[in-house]
C-alpha cells in the first residue's frame, strides 16, 4: 500500500520534473522568440515616432502664424508679401494646385495611354526592352528637370503663345507631367498586366474587339491601381520644389482670371525654399512657411487617405497594387 | 496471356457501365419522343445541313502540328462531344470553331470551318461576328469583376444594343434560359463572385447566351465544379440543345455519353473516330477508340 504510494508520488515528482524542464525550456523559447519580436516591434516604432515628431515639429512651429495671422485670413488672403507683413497664401496653393491638377491631367492622358500601348498592343520582348528606359526618367534629378524646362520648354512656351516670358504655371505642369509620367506608367503598365488573360479572352469571345475588350474589361478591372499609381504621381508633383521653383515663374498672385495658365505663379513648396534661408527664426515670416508646410502635408494626408479608401472599398477581383 | 486477358475484363465493365448510362438516357428520351412533336422536330433534324462543316483542319503552334487533317460536321441543334486524353488538341479544335486561336502569335492553320455554307476563315469574314453567332464557355468559371446584370448586358451593349426594355428582356432570357433566374432575380446588382462556382459557370452560359449565339461551345465546362453543380449544367446542355447547335469538349467520358448525340474521339491531333454517342461507346469501331474509352490509356 505504501510501497504503491510512493512509487506512485515519485511518478508524479519525474512527471512534475519533466513538465518543469520542458517548462523551461519553453519559456526560454518564448523568450528568444520575444527579444525578436521586441527589436522588431521598436524598429517598427521609430518609423511611426519620426513622423510623429515631424509632424509635431511642424505643427508647433506652425501654431504662431495661425494664430497671429488668423486661420481664415492665411487660407483665403489674396496677397503673400512678407516685407509687408501680408502672409495671404491663397496664391501660393492655387498656384501649385494649377501646376499639380495641370501636370496630373497631362501625365494620366500620357501615361495611361502609354501604359496600355506597352502591354496590349507592344509584343512582349519589345515592350520589356522599353520599360526600364521610362523607368530611368523617374530617376532624373529633378533640377535637371528645370533645366530642361528653362531652356528647352519654356522658350517654345513663350514662342507659341507670343508670350514675352515663357515661365508660366503651364510650362510648370508641362515639366512636372514629364516628372510623373514615369510613376504612372510603369505601375499601371504592371497592373493592366495582372489583369487575367480568362478576362480578355471571355470579352473577346463575346464578340469585343480589342479596344472594346480594354475599355470595358481590363482597364475597369485594373482601375484601383491605375488610381494608385495616379495618386502616388499626385504625390511627387505636389511635393516637387527645384524644377517648379525655376520654371513657373514665380509670381505670388492669383492669375487673373483665375484659370490663365500663361500667368507665372509661385506655388507654396517654392515659396518655402526660396524664403525660408532669409528669414529670421522665430519670426512671424519664419512661423508662416511652417504653416504653408502644414497645409501640403494636410493636403497630401488627405488625398492619400481618400486613395485608400476608394482603393479598399473596390470589390474583389479587380487589381490592386 | 495472363496480363492480356485481365484488361479485356476489365473493359466489359466498363463498356456495361456506359451502356447503364446510355439506356438511362434512352429511356428518358423515348418518354419524350411519344410527344408527336418531338417526332416530327427528330425528322427534321436528320434532314438538315449540318451547321458547321470542318473541311481538311490543320494547325500548328510554332512548329508542332497539333491539328491533322480534321474533317467533322457538326448537326444543328444537337450536342456533340469531343473526347480524348490531355494535350490531343481538343480544346485547340474547338477555339478554332470560334476564331479564339487567333489572339496566339505562334499559331497557324490551314483549312475550312463553314458555318451555314460561309468559311469563317475566309478574308471577308469579320470575327466579331464569327464570335458574336459562335459564344464560348469557358474551362473555369470567369465573370467578369462587375454585376451580374454587367456580366450579362456587357455582349449586348458592345453589340450596340441601348434600349432599356430590351435589354432588361435580354438579362431576364439570358437568365432564365442558363437556369439561374430564380437563384439570381432579387439580387441582379450583386457582385458576379459572390455567386457560388456552378452559379458563376452558369451566369457565363447565360452571358454567352444573351448575344443569341446559333452555335455554343464548351471547353471542358464542369471541370472546375462539383457533382451537383455538374449535374445542373449538363440539364442545362440538354436543354439548351433544343435551341442551339452545342459542341461541348470533356476529359470526362460519363459526361460525354450522358448530355451528347455525337461524339468525336480526338487523339494526337487526329479524328479516330466520329459516331452517334450511343455505337461509339457501345460498338467502338477503331481499336484505339476502344483502348481509350475502356480507360486503357488516357
Amino acid at each position: 500500500m505504501l510501497k504503491r504510494d510512493e512509487s506512485k508520488f515519485q511518478k508524479f515528482l519525474n512527471g512534475l520534473k519533466d513538465n518543469f524542464s520542458s517548462f523551461i525550456s519553453k519559456m526560454r523559447q518564448i523568450r528568444e522568440k520575444e527579444k525578436e519580436e521586441i527589436a522588431l516591434f521598436i524598429l517598427a516604432c521609430s518609423s511611426i515616432l519620426i513622423l510623429f515628431l515631424i509632424t509635431v515639429f511642424v505643427f508647433q512651429a506652425a501654431l504662431p502664424a495661425f494664430k497671429e495671422i488668423g486661420v481664415l485670413d492665411f487660407l483665403f488672403g489674396k496677397s503673400w508679401s512678407p516685407g509687408y507683413g501680408r502672409y495671404g497664401a491663397a496664391p501660393l496653393f492655387f498656384g501649385s494646385f494649377m501646376i499639380v491638377f495641370g501636370s496630373v491631367i497631362l501625365a494620366v492622358a500620357i501615361g495611361v495611354f502609354a501604359a496600355i500601348f506597352l502591354v496590349e498592343y507592344l509584343p512582349r520582348g519589345t515592350a520589356d526592352f522599353i520599360k526600364p528606359f521610362i523607368e530611368l526618367l523617374a530617376g532624373i534629378p529633378s533640377i535637371i528637370w528645370g533645366f530642361f524646362g528653362l531652356v528647352f520648354v519654356a522658350p517654345r512656351v513663350a514662342d507659341f503663345f507670343d508670350l514675352p516670358v515663357g515661365r508660366t504655371a503651364l510650362t510648370a505642369a508641362i515639366v512636372l507631367s514629364f516628372m510623373i509620367v514615369p510613376t504612372i506608367v510603369s505601375i499601371s503598365s504592371e497592373v493592366i498586366e495582372a489583369v487575367p488573360q480568362q478576362y480578355r479572352r471571355a470579352s473577346m469571345a463575346l464578340g469585343a474587339t480589342k479596344w472594346q475588350t480594354i475599355r470595358g474589361v481590363v482597364l475597369p478591372t485594373a482601375k484601383p491601381g491605375i488610381v494608385a499609381s495616379i495618386m502616388l504621381a499626385f504625390g511627387r508633383a505636389i511635393g516637387e520644389t527645384i524644377a517648379v521653383l525655376m520654371i513657373a515663374g514665380s509670381v505670388p498672385l492669383l492669375p487673373s482670371p483665375f484659370y490663365d495658365y500663361l500667368d507665372p505663379v509661385l506655388p507654396a513648396t517654392a515659396t518655402i525654399a526660396t524664403e525660408m534661408g532669409e528669414t529670421p527664426a522665430y519670426s512671424l515670416h519664419w512661423h508662416a512657411l511652417f504653416a504653408l508646410g502644414i497645409m501640403l502635408f494636410i493636403i497630401t494626408f488627405v488625398v492619400n487617405t481618400a486613395a485608400d479608401i476608394y482603393v479598399r472599398r473596390t470589390k474583389r477581383g479587380v487589381i490592386m497594387v | 496471356m495472363v496480363m492480356e486477358e485481365l484488361p479485356v475484363q476489365g473493359q466489359k465493365a466498363e463498356l456495361k457501365g456506359f451502356s447503364a448510362v446510355l439506356k438511362e438516357k434512352r429511356n428518358l428520351k423515348n418518354v419524350e419522343l411519344m410527344a408527336e412533336e418531338s417526332v416530327r422536330e427528330e425528322k427534321k433534324l436528320t434532314l438538315q445541313a449540318p451547321k458547321i462543316e470542318v473541311r481538311d483542319l490543320n494547325a500548328w503552334f510554332g512548329d508542332n502540328h497539333v491539328l491533322q487533317n480534321i474533317n467533322l460536321d457538326f448537326k444543328a441543334r444537337t450536342v456533340t462531344a469531343i473526347i480524348g486524353p490531355s494535350g490531343c488538341g481538343k480544346s485547340t479544335f474547338l477555339r478554332c470553331l470560334n476564331r479564339m486561336n487567333d489572339i496566339y502569335p505562334d499559331f497557324r492553320m490551314a483549312g475550312e470551318v463553314i458555318l451555314d455554307g460561309e468559311n469563317i476563315y475566309d478574308d471577308g469574314s469579320d470575327v466579331v461576328s464569327v464570335r458574336k453567332r459562335i459564344g464560348m464557355v469557358f474551362q473555369k468559371p470567369n465573370p467578369f469583376p462587375k454585376t451580374i446584370r454587367e456580366n450579362i448586358l456587357f455582349g449586348p451593349l458592345i453589340h450596340g444594343i441601348r434600349n432599356k426594355d430590351k435589354l432588361d428582356e435580354i438579362l431576364e432570357k439570358s437568365l432564365k434560359a442558363a437556369a439561374l433566374w430564380d437563384e439570381v432575380n432579387d439580387r441582379l446588382d450583386d457582385y458576379a463572385f459572390d455567386l457560388s462556382g456552378g452559379q458563376q459557370q452558369r451566369l457565363c452560359i447565360a452571358r454567352a447566351l444573351a448575344i443569341e449565339p446559333e452555335v455554343i461551345l464548351m471547353d471542358e465546362p464542369c471541370s472546375a465544379l462539383d457533382p451537383t453543380a455538374t449535374a445542373k449544367i449538363e440539364d442545362l446542355i440538354y436543354e439548351l440543345s433544343k435551341k442551339y447547335t452545342v459542341i461541348i469538349v470533356t476529359h470526362n467520358m460519363q459526361q460525354a455519353a450522358r448530355v451528347s448525340r455525337w461524339t468525336a474521339f480526338l487523339l494526337t491531333g487526329e479524328i479516330i473516330e466520329y459516331n452517334a454517342t450511343e455505337t461509339l461507346f457501345e460498338t467502338p469501331e477503331r481499336k484505339e477508340t476502344e483502348d481509350y474509352i475502356t480507360g486503357r490509356f488516357g
